[in-house]
């Protein structure tokens, strides 16, 4: 087992049998995409303010308004995972794992994504909304980085 | 990679040499291929495996190299067309092995004086991604 931070003072435990995924699913239909080859993993959380300026305050006044959340990561390429699996018993057609992230990319698929902070389970609905394949002679592994965009809320439990 | 690399030279059919499939040990203070001019040796793989992409699911994608070592003495005295004919056919590390599970192949020959003897060694590297 190791240990991350989750914040100053706390400890948290990354259960390494359990590793860290994300995992995406188109309508709940059976057969989530689940990303083994994450290399790195940003979480983006921006409050947006509105500043108004008071008289009888020397500080601008700040109103915090709405929020915008997207998912950073890098993932080396899998080709299941980017071109999607043949549909079967246990992956219907139209789910994400038979899509594959190329097709949910391209054709602007709303998906449920869920990834996990240790035992803190984050889902939220989004769009992936960026990726940028890349290969070099001097290590002939596909690698890119993989955007979510997320719409709406993060609910974490 | 080694049987490759013997078999690859045996079928050079160089005039006046010959492949050996012993290795090239030591015996007696000098290695085989200081006793026995004009014999090709190659030495056992030596492998390496490091992790060239972590993944935090643990899965690793892995780069092997694979370098073997081929050795063979000649007379210091003079050179022959054959020798030198003979030392860079044993470089074409794509002629050896075209496998194309090998994304980068290099060799790299250097030469020591042994008594009268001209020892080549030539160092053949083989590189590979896996997971």
């Amino acid at each position: 087992m190791a240990e991350f931070i989750i914040s100053p003072g706390q400890t948290g435990t990354l259960n390494s049998t359990s590793p860290t995924t994300i995992t995406f699913t188109v309508d709940s239909k059976l057969g989530p995409l689940e990303i083994v080859s994450l290399t790195e993993v940003t979480m983006n959380m921006s409050k947006d303010v509105f500043v108004r300026t008071q008289m009888n305050y020397a500080g601008k006044r700040q109103f915090p308004t709405t929020s915008t959340y997207s998912l950073a990561t890098n993932i080396s390429i899998e080709k299941d995972e980017w071109k999607g699996i043949v549909a079967d018993a246990s992956n219907v057609a139209g789910s994400a794992s038979v899509l594959g992230l190329a097709k949910l990319l391209m054709n602007g698929q709303k998906v449920t994504v869920v990834w996990n902070m240790g035992d803190i389970t984050h889902t939220a609905t989004g769009y992936i909304t960026g990726a940028n394949p890349s290969v070099t002679a001097d290590a002939p592994v596909w690698t890119t980085p993989l955007t979510v965009s997320i719409d709406g809320d993060i609910t974490l439990s | 990679m080694r049987d490759t690399v013997i078999k690859y030279a045996t079928n050079l059919k160089s005039r006046g040499f010959q492949v050996s499939q012993e290795l090239p040990f030591d015996a007696d203070g000098n290695p085989l291929y200081v006793k026995n001019p004009k014999r090709v040796y190659v030495d056992q793989d030596q492998v390496s495996v490091e992790s060239e992409i972590k993944r935090m699911s643990g899965n690793d994608i892995l780069r092997e190299v694979v370098v073997v070592n081929v050795y063979v003495a000649v007379d210091a005295k003079q050179t022959s067309q054959e020798t030198s004919s003979l030392i860079a056919s044993l470089t074409q590390t794509k002629a050896i092995d075209s496998d194309n599970k090998y994304f980068r192949r290099s060799s790299n020959v250097t030469t020591e004086f042994v008594n009268d003897l001209l020892v080549n060694s030539i160092e053949l590297r083989f590189e590979r991604i896996y997971t």
